[in-house]
């Protein structure tokens, strides 16, 4: 196997073999489609590891909710395989260990169970500690009311108001609600919570809380991944996660305008 | 002396907008040893185009572009250095600028519009929601394109096999 890997001649495998290459190319393509990584560096991992364990070629089509993959010999022997993208989280870290292990495969030249071995400690990678993340979100979206003009009330509020958002929308992502209803409910929190210093005369600048205190609900990455797989020709992805972001924020004004008008919150966004 | 008054603000910015890139950062689980750089390039894209729209009276779309531009480049440098994917650091460093307000004041207004008892009453939401609508989607192509831009330059491909 090592020598055959030498000087750009694929070794010939069996089908056994390239199920098992096309398995673990898939298996890498769903975790980076699960971690909020764009169109094109999927095709390109997939590609990379598929390779490198022995194929002399991969076909891929990475679409919006599924992922199809054909691993073929030098022989022409192929395999296919696909798998249905369910989530859109976003799990930088998760993107990070897949690239760093598809380059392992080249340079370290690890073999099928190797690899099947880091993967699955890579779908085991936990996220930071909740609590942690609600105090850092709330403090990104404090920073946030500072930068377009809040004063030292807006800074508090937002913070607070936040921060309780982002726990709700937590313990809702747990209990599996549906996307568009966890940010409903999520931007009505913040929403209500920021609501405060303008209810309460707190603030000269209270409308400043509201529109912060929900900022950690824009769906960023999704967006900024939208307009980069649209300029690299992926536009069926690009389309798709544009209309997902459109939505969402659709979603969190939706949030907005039911807090603000139940509590009579007099201001205008 | 325009420019030196600037510069204090500027250094506040820097700072929220580091702020801002590290808490986003730990909401997308970026590694703990990335974290550092993220929020220094988002600190940095932030101030610069805060500084290209006070000092050279840029509009946001363009200086938000230029930004992006050496966000994306920057992005690459420190991928080679700290041997992570670039797209984390791009990422992180464009939540920033990312035009979140003007994104949900367009659906907020679009939704009021579609409370008004006559047309008269719906063309001023409407149109505020069609401004804010119109710049935040040039704002986000602004940045795709910056995060985009090196990979297009260095990094071609063959489409098919031959």
């Amino acid at each position: 196997m090592e020598n055959t890997l030498e000087a750009g001649t694929p070794p010939t495998l069996d089908r056994l073999e390239l199920a098992d290459v096309v398995d673990l190319a898939l298996w890498a393509g769903t975790l980076l489609m699960h971690s909020g990584a764009e169109s094109e560096r999927v095709e390109e991992t997939v590609h990379r590891i598929g390779t490198a364990l022995g194929a002399n070629w991969l076909d891929i089509l990475v679409s919006p909710n599924v992922l199809i993959i054909t691993t073929s010999s030098v022989d022409g022997e192929f395999r296919t395989k696909v798998r249905r993208i369910s989530s859109l989280a976003v799990r930088l870290d998760i993107v990070d260990a897949v690239n760093d292990l598809s380059r392992r495969i080249e340079v370290e030249r690890l073999d099928r169970a190797q690899v099947r071995a880091a993967m699955e400690q890579i779908a085991r990678l936990q996220p930071y500690n909740h609590w942690l993340v609600a105090l850092m979100v709330g403090a990104a979206c404090a920073a946030l009311s500072w930068m377009v003009g809040g004063d030292e009330i807006v800074f508090v509020v937002t913070f607070v108001a936040a921060t309780a958002a982002q726990v709700v929308r937590l313990i809702m992502q747990r209990r599996s609600y549906n996307v568009f209803l966890t940010t409903v409910a999520a931007a009505t929190v913040a929403a209500f919570i920021a609501s405060t210093a303008a209810l309460w005369n707190l603030s000269p600048r209270g409308q400043v809380a509201i529109s912060s205190a929900v900022l950690l609900l824009v769906p960023g990455v999704h967006l900024i991944n939208a307009a980069e797989d649209i300029i690299k020709g992926h536009m069926l992805t690009g389309l798709t996660r544009g209309f997902i972001g459109a939505i969402i924020t659709l979603a969190i004004a939706i949030g907005i305008t039911l807090a603000l008008g139940l509590l009579q919150v007099p201001v205008t966004l | 002396m325009m420019i030196l008054d600037q510069f204090g603000k500027i250094g506040v910015d820097f700072v929220l907008a580091a702020v801002v890139s590290a808490g986003f950062a730990v909401l997308f689980s970026v590694p703990r040893r990335l974290l550092l750089a993220c929020a220094l390039l988002g600190g940095f894209g932030y101030g610069a185009r805060a500084l290209l729209m006070r000092v050279n009276h840029m509009p946001l779309e363009w200086a938000t572009l230029i930004v992006s531009l050496v966000i994306g480049f920057l992005a690459l440098v420190l991928a080679r250095r700290l041997r992570a994917p670039a797209p984390i650091f791009a990422i992180a460093a464009c939540i920033p600028l990312v035009p979140g307000i003007l994104a949900f004041t367009a659906m907020i207004n679009f939704l009021r519009a579609s409370t008004q008892a006559t047309a008269d009453g719906a063309q001023a939401y409407l149109s505020i929601a069609l401004l804010n609508f119109l710049k935040t989607t040039l704002v986000l192509s602004s940045i795709g394109i910056g995060v985009a831009a090196p990979s297009l330059l260095f990094v071609r491909r063959k489409p098919i096999q031959d």
